[in-house]
């Protein structure tokens, strides 16, 4: 594997993860998104105007791929819309599970970084992880702008 | 008996394996916690298995089927021999260590009243745990957690005050697959016995490295599995006293498990096979039976002082470095040292590792209660057995320090 750990450790991840742009200390009571099987643990917080992200933030402890990947999220989703969200969420998810190229990474910039994980399947529970969350921040931000 | 390594090394195949990017970096495998190598011997005994003597077990009335049938109660004989088991049916044939232990759940459980009391200790893997749960929720009985001291130990005097007329059974590892620590498992055993408690133990780990001898231990049942013991994954074993297992009802239903069968009800079999529903695991029983043929020649006191020199020479180098907090007690432990780096998430210094051909767990290790018991999220495990060399634990150290350095 460590053919694709070189990849995995190229700087832009490396940069993310000791620099992140995105981290901020998040309300406790904030839903926490974990995988039990490594204790990685994300919040993450996102600020709609209307149908447009504001802003999406992360707070969280875990191995660089998992906190490299919540900022990058937070890059990459912050100006979309909710619906691009979605969509771009849930093509991240496809790519990682092996459902769709990893070529397809190539679009979201910084996140093409995270290609060679789709290869390792112990490491993309880490790098979903954020991205799983997220879907369902943004559920909940809907139920309750509905609600 | 000495030693020698070389030779061991190449009884097995996988450990002349080149990894890494160009495929020339000697594997340095220190994950044997969660699953050892095979030796040839092992690896061609399967072979053998199917091609001269695969066929059905205890039905065929033809060569093949006495053929497998023999190697299969073969190695039960040789499983009985190797935990100095009193009798054959006492030793049980199981899917592993998990499977074992959910057999005395789901079967002895049912013997139990209400509000009988379960004891199992913070330092268990979560199949010696979960199990429990799910007994306790059916069967409405009381669980009682045993606590680990701050030196990754167990006080006994701690189990005097949980023991109570209504404690059914105590379940606790011979040796942990986190801390390393080797339990003083007959004196633990005696005192429950004291009180009338039956004494499950877990020997995942402590079978494969500490000589066994289950009469000396008096233990109730024993579970171990055979892949990390240098035998093939799928097969374990499920010792348990003659009387106890006579008194325990039927596991699973199916072939094998019963005497007769009518259409308003069924007879079950005799020990052991009243366990041991639908066809078994001949394969991995013959795998297992050459496994401890191959560690018995090297010897299980040669092992366990081949563990503690490693593990040593792992403490010591790791003590050195003031960013490493090692879990687990300065003594009494076996061949296996967890740790943590400040600052660096454990999946990181593994991956960092694996880079160089070492691998090592890196994670929770199955006892979440345990990691936080003693305030970590994860860590990172190297385990060794037998074929390992102080040369691969310098290389570790080596590695460890780069890390610090470089991550």
């Amino acid at each position: 594997m460590s053919d694709q750990f070189n990849e995995l450790f190229q700087e832009i991840l490396r940069d993310h993860f000791k620099h992140p742009r995105y981290r901020a200390v998040l309300n406790p009571n904030l839903p926490l998104f974990e995988n039990p099987s490594c204790g990685d643990q994300v919040r993450l917080q996102v600020k709609l105007n209307e149908n447009i992200i504001e802003n999406f933030s992360f707070d969280g402890s875990g191995c660089s791929i998992s906190m490299a990947s919540a900022d990058m999220l937070c890059e990459i989703l912050t100006g979309k819309t909710v619906e691009q969200a979605f969509q771009i969420i849930d093509e991240f998810l496809k790519i990682m599970r092996g459902e769709l190229e990893t070529s397809l990474l190539q679009k979201y910039g910084d996140l093409e970084a995270l290609a060679g994980v789709a290869q390792l399947p112990v490491r993309v529970k880490c790098a979903t992880l954020a991205w799983n969350g997220a879907k369902r921040v943004l559920e909940l931000s809907l139920e309750s702008q509905n609600g | 008996m000495m030693m020698n390594l070389s030779k061991i090394r190449q009884d097995f195949p996988i450990l002349q394996t080149k990894v890494g990017k160009n495929q020339n970096i000697n594997l340095i495998y220190l994950d044997n916690a969660a699953s050892s190598q095979k030796p040839q011997s092992v690896i061609e005994a399967i072979t053998r298995y199917y091609s001269e003597s695969n066929a059905n077990v205890h039905r065929g009335i033809h060569t093949l089927g006495e053929r497998a049938t023999s190697l299969y109660e073969e190695a039960r004989n040789k499983v009985r021999r190797f935990i100095n088991a009193p009798n054959t049916h006492e030793i049980i044939f199981t899917r592993g260590t998990t499977e074992s232990i959910n057999l005395v759940a789901s079967s002895l459980c049912q013997t139990f009243q209400e509000n009988d009391e379960i004891i199992f200790t913070e330092m268990e893997h979560h199949s010696n745990i979960v199990p429990w749960f799910i007994a306790a929720q059916t069967h409405r009985l009381k669980l009682k957690v045993w606590h680990v001291e701050d030196d990754g130990q167990l006080d006994l005097e701690k189990l005097k005050s949980l023991l109570s007329p209504r404690t059914k059974l105590l379940c606790v590892t011979w040796m942990s697959n986190v801390l390393g620590t080797i339990n003083p498992i007959k004196e633990i055993i005696r005192l429950a016995h004291d009180h009338g408690t039956l004494v499950l133990v877990d020997g995942a780990q402590g079978v494969p490295h500490l000589a066994t001898d289950v009469v000396d231990m008096a233990v109730d049942f024993l579970a171990f599995s055979s892949h990390k013991m240098c035998g093939p994954m799928g097969i374990g074993v499920l010792y348990g006293k003659e009387h106890l297992l006579e008194s325990m009802p039927p596991y699973q239903g199916g072939g094998e498990m019963i005497k007769h069968v009518r259409l308003d009800g069924f007879e079950p079999n005799t020990l052991p096979y009243k366990f041991e529903a639908g066809t078994p695991n001949v394969e991995g029983a013959v795998g297992l039976s050459a496994a401890i043929d191959y560690i018995s020649q090297i010897g299980m006191q040669t092992i366990h002082q081949h563990d503690s020199e490693l593990v040593n020479k792992t403490l010591q180098g790791l003590e050195e470095l003031p960013e490493v907090r090692i879990l687990g007690p300065k003594t009494n432990r076996g061949g296996l040292v967890a740790f943590s780096i400040n600052n660096i998430h454990a999946h990181d210094v593994a991956a960092y590792l694996d880079r160089y051909g070492v691998a090592v767990r890196a994670g929770h290790h199955c006892a979440h209660p345990l990691a936080q018991r003693f305030g970590i999220v994860s860590s990172v495990r190297a385990s060794y057995y037998f074929y390992n060399s102080t040369d691969e634990v310098e290389e570790l150290l080596r590695l460890v320090k780069k890390a610090i350095c470089e991550l």
